[in-house]
């Protein structure tokens, strides 16, 4: 893969402005009508998907040097992937999120890139197998108490850093709503290292190869049939990246609340207990518009852009929207309302791509303008499910002193069974 | 020192941020890289930059949504995002005040709720309602009932080329905001895009809104493509989209067909009735009912859409009642009838698309009413325009005969895409007016066809010139100071009093002069 | 200099009479009175021209007069003497287009010659309330006189379209599309586009300028189709405050937003003048029995002409329940003058005196222009300051006439008084400068300047003034057109 590639996607621009606001129909209000997080924050166009795409233009057209400045702007955009979806929506024949991606490629294969919180993000990956450099033997400290998983089963479940090392109380959630459920289940154990997400998306290709191989490998060993993720990062890596790298992944990946409505459905899991709470769902990116499978795609790309053979273009539509609402009904005491921007135009958290290390200003900026989202919303709680939002919203509205709470979805689900 | 006004973040030199405002491709004479973008917040930063561009003799423009600005090199770019409030939305007076940063669809959506209306032009939902101030209106959808943009700007707050802060209209006596024109001569004529300065406020007209106070809005998953389809619902007894066909180019010729169309065209407006009508073009129609360019261009090729749609009328009916919407079809469909056309068939509403037929899914009435059509016949990654300033529906009729010819040759070779009939005619003011425009449709990045689509278009200007039709320029304003001083003369030498205006107004010539008229010494 | 204009436009076209002099030195306002020179009567767009060089090089100022009188509002006086342009002789309908519905006059063409020719080909206009007869349409539609049916006016400027004009110096020019380009004969356009050419809109820098900038001398105005079947609702009120609410409500609903084609509010005392018959017992009894305030509105039938009048009257109903208001076709207080009244509404006044003068002969007029929410904060203005010089209020005539599309509402009060009677005249002055000046300073928007009005309009607005110079020295640089008409220039 190279940025020459998007060449022709690049020229498709015609900057009609839709990857900053929010898809026309489905704005409600003017306050919440823009969709990117750093156009709305720093103004210039640069800052945004458009603005990305004409710096990559210029770029291949040798008309343009790297500039810190440069390196800043393409490395503060959270790779939420609205913009893809918006742009796909619209036009339909660009691969907006790749472009980006591609680009922060780019940046580190010249040596001008990453942030160097993201290199030093790289070192702990190599050394301690996560990105927060915390120790491996820690990983799974977590489960000291814990149900201990099977040796084989058809679920393997895939806890991730961020849960295993920063909430893991969504571990134990998960562990224990399985063990209600009767679902048994396998783990990696110290065999788990870090999904890659946060080296992928901040073009550390090489490592990041590296690292999937690996994984793959290791999953593979176990026969299981499904991974589980708690984590939507891992989530929208596994089904997105990992294809494009180490090919057809042949096992499923399934997000908890897919499972628990299943488990919801088959009677095998029962909530009893109230759970009296006014709550606002947040799409994590990466669960919603960035959840589908990666469908690669070779081809001529003939006049008009049309691809021969047609291509088979990722919309977010088959992302995971429904499964936790659907779920969070299901929780006698919840009353599920919605925010403004939602779904597969929802508002991203701000820890996404890296942004919450190399940028945690930016990071804290954008989640508190999801609070003050869920607030207008008039919420109790914030829900969602993946840690790194976690983490994000809880800094947010401990900045804010916002009267809201933030919880994983098994966290709530716990409180009910 | 424009740091001291706006924060040093606020504006910026650097080449990554400059990037942004400016595509290597689209070359002179309208479009370099500005030195410089900054982002004021209110007026008063706008009044302090532009004075220091006098004092210093810097040259600025103003950023346009979906065009860049800079006509000259080393030009300082006033992006006006930032100013992006609504001031106020005024339900009894119908107005809102609205700074040059608020986008159409934002506006709209908050005039929905109180029961009010903007109607925005086709151009983008994500466009600039400041704009307006500009003289940038885009064709209105519904301008048969609203007029368009050109009618809808009231008073406004105007930081003049030297810097100066004017109230214009009754804004300029302290009695609001709800007049443009006077006292006396209506200054609000001056206003245009940034050759005369920038608009830092301006109050637009709104009209009544008889739908719901929040759109309802489906969202369905193309069972072909998965791409996300969004369905406005709205109340079946007030609001009605219709699409005719009339007789087409096959059955009557080129000419005689488009003649029969204009002449219902011409009784539609007569008839005071349709929010919304106008013939519209092919491709575009086609593609709004497309999800992905493949699927565009399987319909291309079928020929389906040239042969059905050559001749089409869409119609869209805003009631305030049920009794005023099964008049207003009556009539429409009766004069329809008068002309030979007759009701396009269901499966090219929804009813269609899941044999790939429809037309529309609601596109044509959320486009109509939200103006987002232009972005989506992006799809194809951009199209060269070919118009005519805005006169009458005959006139934009004579127009459009050079079409076939001219576009012949380019077809032929595979430069353009043959999609037959590409203009369409928008009646204004109860089809007093009408405005058109023609899509080329070309592939902008390959750079033979790119060239085609130019020359297409330039050989429409040139006929236009050749056949004395009205010039573009009435629409998008001067092309640069020769090609105006070219055709002044032959326009009552309106370049001549433009010079003087704009020497009286901007005497340090630093307001964009090269996209108005640069004095002569 | 007499002998150069005979050269230009004939000597049977130059009047120097005293008597016909003095006609031309005053009017109905409070203007001072001056005396021109003479006065030209111009043929052709040539002479014009001629006229316009000829005034330029001897720096005489130019006064253009296209309608017959009365005149009320100051702008024909001659500020500073110099020459009278009548265009009473450049009287030519060039063009009626019944395709476009649009129609193409000289300035000397009036309501009296237009109406009944428009009236031949199915059309009509959007007239003002019952011009006079020799009332020239081109004025009336530059000056922005504020016609009776807004829905088909699209913003402050509409009807007016394309024009040509000469500019103050000599030069010749065209608005819009029909600028160019080419000549007229060549231009392939029907020149119904009023904006430009380029980015300036012309056509809205000379409305309202009461001719300081050029003199046009032609214009194209909308005509609309006339419609095959009408009917007249009427809507008594106590009070003038009563009547904005309905009014705003029904151009808001109806068929394509308007319930009405015509629809204004008069008091009893205006619409007793229109009506009566004989002077003054009709007048008196009507005065009498008529509703305070009595809104008109008329129903229009187009295609299935009936059936839109019924849509209409259950449009008219829907909001008469909601606002409890009676309408109906029988005139409250005059029942049987329901068919006159929408006669009238369709021609020019064609009796004499004109009917704003009937009462006593001379009318001082105060009138502006106010937003829906702001309107009856006004209306007790000019009644308080007559009533307190010792005026008879209910001889006041009062109007209001909602325009484009009721965003906003022209108000006007009309004072009449005995020109003859000089306390009487002091009196309708003294109302007319305090009202005005506690108008403007509450907020009311006096758009068009007439008169005393200019002075105190621009003494609050030194941008717009700075910014009026500035073009009065590119479009008039000798200032020989109209000099001080609007006081600043």
């Amino acid at each position: 893969m190279s940025l020459e590639k998007y060449r022709r996607d690049i020229l498709c621009c015609t900057r009609c402005g839709f990857c900053k606001v929010i898809s026309t129909q489905k704005q409600k209000s003017w306050k919440y009508n823009r969709a990117c997080p750093i156009h709305k924050r720093y103004g210039f166009d640069a800052y945004s998907a458009q603005g990305l795409l004409y710096i990559a233009h210029e770029i291949l057209g040798g008309r343009l040097n790297y500039t810190e400045k440069l390196k800043e702007i393409v490395y503060s955009c959270t790779t939420c992937g609205y913009c893809d979806y918006a742009c796909k929506w619209v036009h339909a024949n660009a691969e907006v999120l790749d472009i980006i991606l591609e680009l922060r490629a780019k940046l580190v294969q010249d040596g001008v890139g990453p942030m160097p919180n993201h290199k030093a993000i790289a070192e702990n990956v190599a050394l301690h197998h996560n990105p927060y450099g915390k120790p491996h033997t820690d990983r799974f400290k977590w489960m000291l108490n814990e149900t201990e998983p099977s040796e084989k089963a058809e679920i393997l479940y895939f806890v991730g850093c961020t849960t295993a090392y920063l909430k893991p109380e969504i571990a134990k959630a998960t562990v224990k709503i399985l063990e209600s459920a009767g679902v048994r289940f396998t783990m990696l154990g110290e065999g788990e290292q870090c999904c890659g997400a946060t080296l992928w998306r901040t073009g550390q290709r090489e490592q990041a190869k590296k690292l999937m191989e690996r994984n793959l490998a290791a999953i593979k060993e176990t026969h299981a049939e499904t991974l589980l993720v708690s984590c939507a990062h891992c989530y929208g890596t596994f089904k997105r990246e990992y294809p494009k790298v180490v090919g057809n992944l042949d096992f499923q990946v399934v997000h908890v609340s897919e499972l628990l409505k299943k488990l919801l459905e088959e009677g095998r899991l029962r909530l009893t207990r109230k759970v009296a709470l006014k709550v606002v769902y947040h799409d994590p990116c990466l669960l919603g518009r960035l959840g589908e499978t990666y469908i690669p795609w070779e081809g001529t790309v003939k006049m008009l852009g049309v691809r021969e053979p047609p291509k088979t273009w990722l919309f977010g539509s088959k992302g995971i929207y429904d499964p936790p609402r659907e779920v969070l009904r299901a929780i006698p005491g919840i009353e599920l309302v919605e925010m403004e921007r939602t779904r597969e135009y929802a508002w991203c958290c701000g820890a996404g791509g890296g942004v919450l290390e190399a940028f945690p200003e930016l990071a804290l900026w954008t989640a508190r303008e999801r609070i003050d989202e869920a607030k207008d919303a008039a919420a109790d709680a914030i829900v969602s499910c993946c840690p790194r939002c976690a983490i994000n919203f809880e800094n947010a509205i401990k900045h804010e002193k916002a009267d809201l709470v933030y919880y994983d979805l098994t966290e709530l689900i716990l409180k009910s069974l | 020192m424009i740091e001291d006004v706006v924060g040093s973040e606020n504006v910026s030199d650097d080449p990554a941020v400059i990037a942004a405002y400016h595509r290597t491709e689209e070359g002179p004479p309208r479009n370099y890289p500005p030195a410089a973008v900054v982002m004021p917040k209110t007026t008063e930063e706008v009044s302090a930059v532009v004075k220091i561009c006098n004092r210093y003799k810097i040259r600025f423009s103003c950023f346009v949504t979906m065009q860049t600005a800079c006509t000259e090199p080393n030009m300082l770019l006033f992006d006006l995002k930032r100013m992006d409030r609504i001031i106020e939305i005024n339900e009894k007076d119908m107005y809102a005040i609205v700074e040059p940063g608020v986008t159409r669809a934002a506006l709209a959506v908050e005039c929905f709720k109180r029961g009010l209306q903007y109607p925005a032009a086709s151009v983008v939902g994500s466009a600039l309602v400041g704009a307006i101030a500009k003289g940038i209106e885009g064709h209105g959808y519904m301008a048969n009932r609203f007029s368009d943009g050109r009618r809808h700007g009231l008073a406004a707050e105007w930081v003049t080329p030297t810097g100066d802060i004017v109230r214009l209209g009754s804004l300029g006596l302290g009695a609001g905001w709800f007049c443009p024109t006077g006292p006396g001569p209506g200054l609000d004529g001056l206003l245009t895009r940034s050759g005369m300065g920038i608009v830092t406020k301006i109050a637009v007209q709104l009209y009544p809104w008889w739908g719901p106070r929040e759109l309802e809005v489906e969202t369905l998953i193309h069972p072909k493509t998965d791409a996300f389809v969004y369905k406005t619902r709205l109340p079946k007894d007030k609001f009605k989209l219709l699409m005719f066909q009339m007789p087409g180019i096959d059955e009557l010729g080129w000419e005689a067909s488009i003649k029969n169309l204009a002449d219902a065209l011409y009784e539609i407006g007569k008839a005071e009735v349709a929010t919304s009508v106008f013939k519209y073009f092919n491709w575009p129609m086609m593609i709004e009912s497309c999800t992905t360019v493949e699927e565009a261009w399987e319909k291309i090729v079928s020929g389906i859409y040239q042969k059905a749609t050559s001749r089409m009328i869409n119609v869209f009916i805003e009631a305030c009642c049920p009794e005023d919407l099964e008049y207003q079809e009556r009539v429409i469909r009766e004069i329809i009838s008068e002309f030979n056309g007759k009701e396009a068939p269901r499966e090219f509403y929804e009813d269609g698309w899941e044999q790939g037929k429809t037309l529309t899914f609601d596109q044509a009435t959320i486009s109509i009413l939200l103006g987002i059509s232009s972005c989506r016949v992006q799809k194809f990654g951009g199209f060269v325009s070919t118009a005519c300033g805005l006169d009458s529906i005959d006139t934009m009729v004579r127009w459009g005969m050079a079409i076939p010819e001219i576009r012949k040759e380019y077809v032929e070779k595979g430069l353009i895409t043959d999609t037959l009939d590409s203009y369409w005619i928008v009646p204004t003011e109860y089809g007093h007016m009408a405005c058109t425009e023609n899509l080329i449709l070309g592939d902008p990045t390959l750079p033979e066809s790119r060239k085609a689509m130019e020359e297409y278009a330039f050989k429409m200007m040139e006929r236009n010139l050749k056949e004395r039709f009205p010039d573009v320029m009435f629409r998008f304003g001067a092309y640069g100071d020769e090609t105006v001083k070219k055709l002044g003369p032959l326009y009552s030498n309106f370049h001549l009093w433009q010079m003087k205006i704009k020497k009286a107004f901007d005497p340090n010539s630093v307001a964009n002069p090269k996209f108005y008229v640069i004095p002569e010494e | 200099m007499i002998d150069k204009l005979a050269e230009i436009v004939g000597s049977e076209n130059v009047v120097t009479i005293d008597e016909a002099l003095e006609e031309f030195s005053r009017d109905h306002s409070f203007v001072k009175p001056v005396k021109p020179l003479c006065i030209v009567y111009p043929k052709n767009k040539e002479e014009v021209k001629r006229i316009v060089r000829f005034a330029n090089e001897h720096e005489i100022p130019l006064v253009p007069v296209s309608s017959g009188p009365p005149h009320l509002r100051g702008d024909t006086v001659p500020r500073e003497g110099g020459i009278i342009l009548n265009f009473s002789k450049m009287k030519k309908i060039l063009k009626i287009d019944t395709r476009n519905r649009t129609v193409i006059v000289e300035p000397g063409v009036t309501f009296g010659e237009l109406v009944p020719e428009l009236e031949k080909h199915g059309l009509k206009l959007n007239m003002p309330l019952l011009p006079r007869a020799s009332k020239s349409v081109l004025t009336s539609y530059l000056e922005r006189e504020p016609p009776l049916m807004p829905k088909y006016q699209f913003d402050y400027v509409d009807p007016l379209l394309t024009m040509e004009v000469i500019f103050g110096t000599g030069a010749e020019f065209r608005t819009g599309t029909a600028s160019g380009p080419g000549s007229l004969e060549e231009i392939n356009a029907d020149m119904v586009n009023p904006f430009g050419p380029g980015d300036v809109k012309y056509f809205k820098l000379l409305s309202g300028a009461q001719g300081s900038f050029g003199i046009v001398t032609w214009a194209m105005v909308k005509a609309e189709v006339a419609p095959k079947a009408r009917k007249i609702y009427f809507i008594p009120f106590e009070k003038a405050e009563d009547t904005i609410e309905p009014m705003n409500r029904l151009l808001r609903y109806g068929v394509m937003g308007s319930v009405a084609d015509e629809i204004f509010a008069l008091n009893n005392f205006n619409l007793a003048v229109i009506l009566a018959d004989k002077w003054p017992d009709d007048f008196e009894a009507l005065n009498k029995s008529l509703a305070p305030w009595t809104v008109v509105l008329c129903l229009g039938g187009y295609r299935r002409a009936e059936e839109r009048i019924k849509v209409q009257e259950k449009c008219l109903m829907d909001i008469a329940q909601e606002l409890a208001f009676e309408p109906t076709p029988y005139l409250p207080g005059a029942p049987g003058k329901e068919k006159l009244l929408m006669q009238l509404l369709s021609r020019p006044w064609e009796r004499e005196p004109y009917w704003k003068l009937r009462a006593k002969g001379s009318c001082a007029e105060i009138f502006f222009l106010a937003p829906p929410s702001k309107v009856t904060q006004f209306l007790h203005v000019v009644p308080e300051v007559a009533a307190k010089h010792g005026c008879d209020v209910s001889s006041i005539g009062g109007y209001i006439q909602p325009i484009v599309q009721g965003h906003a509402y022209h108000v006007e009060f009309d004072i009449p008084y005995d020109l003859s009677d000089d306390k009487e005249k002091e009196i309708a002055q003294k109302v007319f400068m305090e009202a005005s000046e506690e108008l403007i300073r509450l907020g009311a928007f006096f758009s068009r300047p007439y008169g005393a009005w200019a002075d105190m309009v621009y003494s609050r607005y030194a941008e717009g003034t700075s910014i009026i110079r500035k073009l009065k020295d590119i479009f008039d640089p000798k200032h020989v057109l109209n000099p001080g008409v609007l006081s600043i220039i």
